[in-house]
């Protein structure tokens, strides 16, 4: 049987780095905002799937995309976006939920379709890996059993923390508003979950993002789009 | 940190606040009469209003001033024929021990659709002579001003007007609805959550 499971998808930032002028969450990859292919991947994953997005920084852009397109995602609103981190926005998306487990997805991640169904019908806390592609990872350290032992930004290795975690909601709503991995550490040890993934911080990841997801478009014959 | 407004608590009961244009209805109410008694500048005010040119109280008077010469009954057979959130409304009557409506509409013009639902209400207040409907000196209901009713209770509050924010701010849990237009900056700017469609509404005021 499947977890109790919802997503919160965490897109309040500034996205000061790419500077694109929008929330992150609406920069167009492949002719579509982002967030659409979040949404449209986890809709095809599990059409039932609670998702609630949070909001900040021109919220009422964001409102306004999700209420033309998927109008029953609701916006949970981080006016202090300023000044917390994405655990302040993590924290008040599972403030309005009732599910046992909670999936955390940054607004500015990528993953493939494959990956994405193994963490939304997976069971039990889990946390997300990636080889090293981003300029100031949080590396992570694993033991035998590829469970996360250690994450830090001087942890050295092949491998870093890609935002992604599964977790009780119980466990979440503890967590203190700024940054999600110090939050983390008292969990650990965490199995860690290897995920192929894009995290769009600035131009060039954009650019790489539109590259990766033009292939998988093609791999999958269209199907992010039926 | 749990976000503590969030959640229901067990010393206070909850109360649910709804505006009703364009909240529980699924058209706003003035621009409708004025289409259906014919009164064509409503619907250049109403914009006007909308666009931020003109103050909600001052747009509101003017608006009453318009439909003075329209019948009270007239006002009110047009109101009971507005179509609803039907779902919305729904929940609502289930538990309406525990909901209020809060509206700038007059009570002459929506008191008999509010009894009709077996709702109790907060709305602006006029006489009525003739048939006819005047504003009361200071009769425009300040929304914001609801709350010193409720002391000791965890209030949330429903609505889709720049009129809300206030109230929407000043409660424990405010909601701003796009059920029937986006959601107007000055609402978002005060709201904690925004939500797009009914049976999402009725599942987060359910766990509230």
């Amino acid at each position: 049987m499947s977890d109790s499971l919802a997503v919160v998808i965490s897109a309040a930032g500034l996205g000061s780095r790419l500077d694109y002028g929008m929330p992150k969450c609406l920069v167009p990859v492949c002719g579509q905002p982002l967030i659409f292919w979040q949404l449209t991947a986890l809709r095809q994953i599990d059409p039932e799937i609670e998702v609630v997005v949070v909001a900040g920084f021109q919220s009422s852009r964001v409102a306004g995309y999700l209420r033309q397109f998927f109008p029953t995602v609701p916006v949970m609103l981080n006016h202090r976006f300023r000044s917390t981190g994405t655990a302040g926005s993590l924290v008040l998306g599972a403030g309005i939920l009732e599910t046992e487990w909670v999936l955390s997805l940054d607004g500015d991640l990528l993953l493939d379709r494959p990956s994405l169904n193994e963490w939304v019908n997976g069971h039990g806390a889990q946390l997300g890996v990636s080889p090293k592609t981003t300029r100031t990872p949080v590396g992570v350290a694993l033991d035998e059993n590829a469970a996360v032992v250690g994450m830090g930004f001087d942890i050295e290795g092949d491998l870093e923390w890609n935002g992604l975690i599964r977790l009780p909601r119980s466990v979440v709503l503890d967590f203190n508003d700024q940054h999600v991995f110090p939050n983390l550490l008292k969990h650990l040890p965490l199995p860690a979950l290897l995920s192929e993934t894009v995290e769009i911080d600035d131009p060039d990841d954009l650019d790489r993002a539109e590259v990766w997801l033009r292939g998988r478009i093609d791999e999958e014959r269209g199907r992010w789009t039926s | 940190m749990a976000p503590a407004r969030v959640r229901r608590s067990e010393d206070a009961p909850t109360a649910y606040l709804f505006d009703f244009d364009g909240t529980l209805t699924r058209e706003e109410l003035l621009p409708r009469i004025a289409e259906q008694a014919d009164v064509p500048e409503m619907a250049d005010l109403t914009r006007r209003t909308v666009a931020g040119e003109i103050p909600f109280r001052e747009s509101f008077r003017r608006r009453v001033e318009m439909l003075a010469e329209v019948p009270v009954d007239v006002v009110a057979a047009i109101v009971a024929d507005v179509p609803v959130h039907e779902r919305l409304m729904e929940w609502i009557v289930e538990h309406r021990d525990v909901c209020w409506v809060v509206t700038g509409n007059l009570d002459c013009w929506v008191g008999p659709w509010l009894d009709d639902w077996g709702l109790r209400s907060y709305t602006s207040k006029a006489v009525v002579r003739d048939g006819r409907a005047t504003l009361l000196a200071g009769g425009i209901l300040e929304k914001a001003s609801v709350l010193s009713d409720f002391a000791g209770w965890r209030t949330v509050m429903v609505g889709d007007g720049a009129n809300d924010a206030e109230l929407v701010r000043d409660v424990d849990f405010g909601i701003a609805t796009q059920l029937v237009h986006p959601a107007p900056e000055v609402l978002i700017e005060c709201a904690d959550c925004i939500v797009n469609d009914e049976e999402t509404l009725c599942r987060i005021l359910s766990r509230l």
